[in-house]
């Protein structure tokens, strides 16, 4: 939990100091990312054996995904980014219950 | 140790792509790709060349300044200097007759049998006034249709089987004689493409065009009323 609120830290530190821009086009992509990696972040944290290479592939996995549903969605012209948004919102307060649930009993 | 390495990335991402997000929304980042570059490049490149006008007119103004400041000095006469002056700005106004190489059109029905929608056979004052604009746009510097002089306020509008120029009524057929470059405004009435060849070539609407070295053009014979317009000084007061 330290490493992951340093990592927060210093992430945060380095993106303020770059000055990479983007389309607005890949905001959608870019928050469904953030979404997806909180959740697994908590995922990992809630878990005592971690095999890294599975966890880097199901992340990637899942981004790779829930793009493709919001770009169909985008193409179809139906928010179905909210799928992914509402699914993956859902699952970030189940583990993140889970971790502070962890947290109180040690 | 590898977990929380990998915790630690995991983490890194996180907040490095949040900060981006905000980053991108901020004010003074705005994406750039070649297209927004070129468009501004261009605009760039027009208001350069604002400047170098305004620039020109500085100079024509100081010199006119300094033209002034010169005859008072030597105590020439400054009415006859003005009185040039209001000369000069008639004759850009249209309250003189004007002479010089230029051309002249005459459009008329057509006078075929053709059948169809008689709109289409006839001159319209879209017609006129879209040919008097090309006519300006290659360089006339006076322009009169069946002898009413096209001036700052001068109407071209349909009033039934009449089209009212200067508050008067002309039937067809029009002829409009403009002063100019005669080759160049030709080519403005003749060239593919342009509107006088349209309505020649698709309406059969009679379009033709004499180039002359001496034409003549009447003056403008009314006022030009100003009532409800006030007029605001350059100072700007």
């Amino acid at each position: 939990m330290f490493f992951s609120i340093l990592g927060l830290i210093v992430g945060l530190l380095i993106g303020i100091n770059l000055t990479i821009t983007y389309s607005t086009v890949f905001t959608l992509y870019i928050t469904i990312s953030v979404l997806i990696l909180i959740n697994g972040i908590f995922r990992i944290l809630n878990k005592e054996e971690v095999t890294v290479h599975k966890e880097i592939l199901l992340l990637t996995f899942e981004i790779i995904l829930s793009s493709l549903i919001a770009f169909l969605g985008e193409t179809l012209g139906i928010s179905l980014y909210l799928a992914v948004v509402l699914a993956f919102g859902i699952r970030i307060f189940d583990n993140s219950r889970e971790f502070i649930k962890k947290i109180i009993k040690y | 140790m590898r977990n929380k390495i990998f915790i630690f990335f995991i983490s890194l991402l996180i907040g490095l792509t949040i900060m981006l997000q905000i980053n991108n929304d901020a004010k003074f980042f705005t994406f750039a790709n070649v297209h927004t570059v070129s468009k501004i490049s261009n605009q760039l490149e027009s208001s350069k060349e604002d400047i170098k006008d305004l620039e020109k007119l500085i100079e024509t103004r100081r010199n006119k300044l300094y033209e002034y400041k010169e005859t008072i000095k030597n105590d020439e006469d400054i009415i006859a200097l003005l009185k040039k002056e209001i000369y000069k700005t008639k004759v850009k106004a249209g309250f003189t007759d004007l002479r010089g190489e230029g051309i002249l059109i005459r459009m008329n029905d057509n006078q075929e049998d053709t059948g169809n929608n008689i709109n289409f056979d006839i001159v319209h004052d879209v017609d006129l006034s879209v040919i008097v604009n090309d006519l300006i746009n290659a360089g006339a510097e006076g322009i009169s249709i069946n002898g009413r002089r096209v001036v700052s306020t001068s109407e071209i509008v349909c009033v039934g089987p009449l089209i009212n120029i200067n508050g008067e009524g002309i039937a067809a057929p029009f002829v409009i004689k403009a002063i100019g470059n005669k080759e160049m405004l030709a080519a403005a009435i003749n060239a593919p493409n342009t509107y006088g060849y349209k309505i020649k070539n698709y309406y059969g609407i009679e379009v033709t065009t004499l180039e002359s070295e001496y034409i003549l053009i009447p003056k403008y014979n009314d006022d030009l009323d100003i009532n409800v317009a006030i007029p605001i000084s350059e100072e700007g007061e």
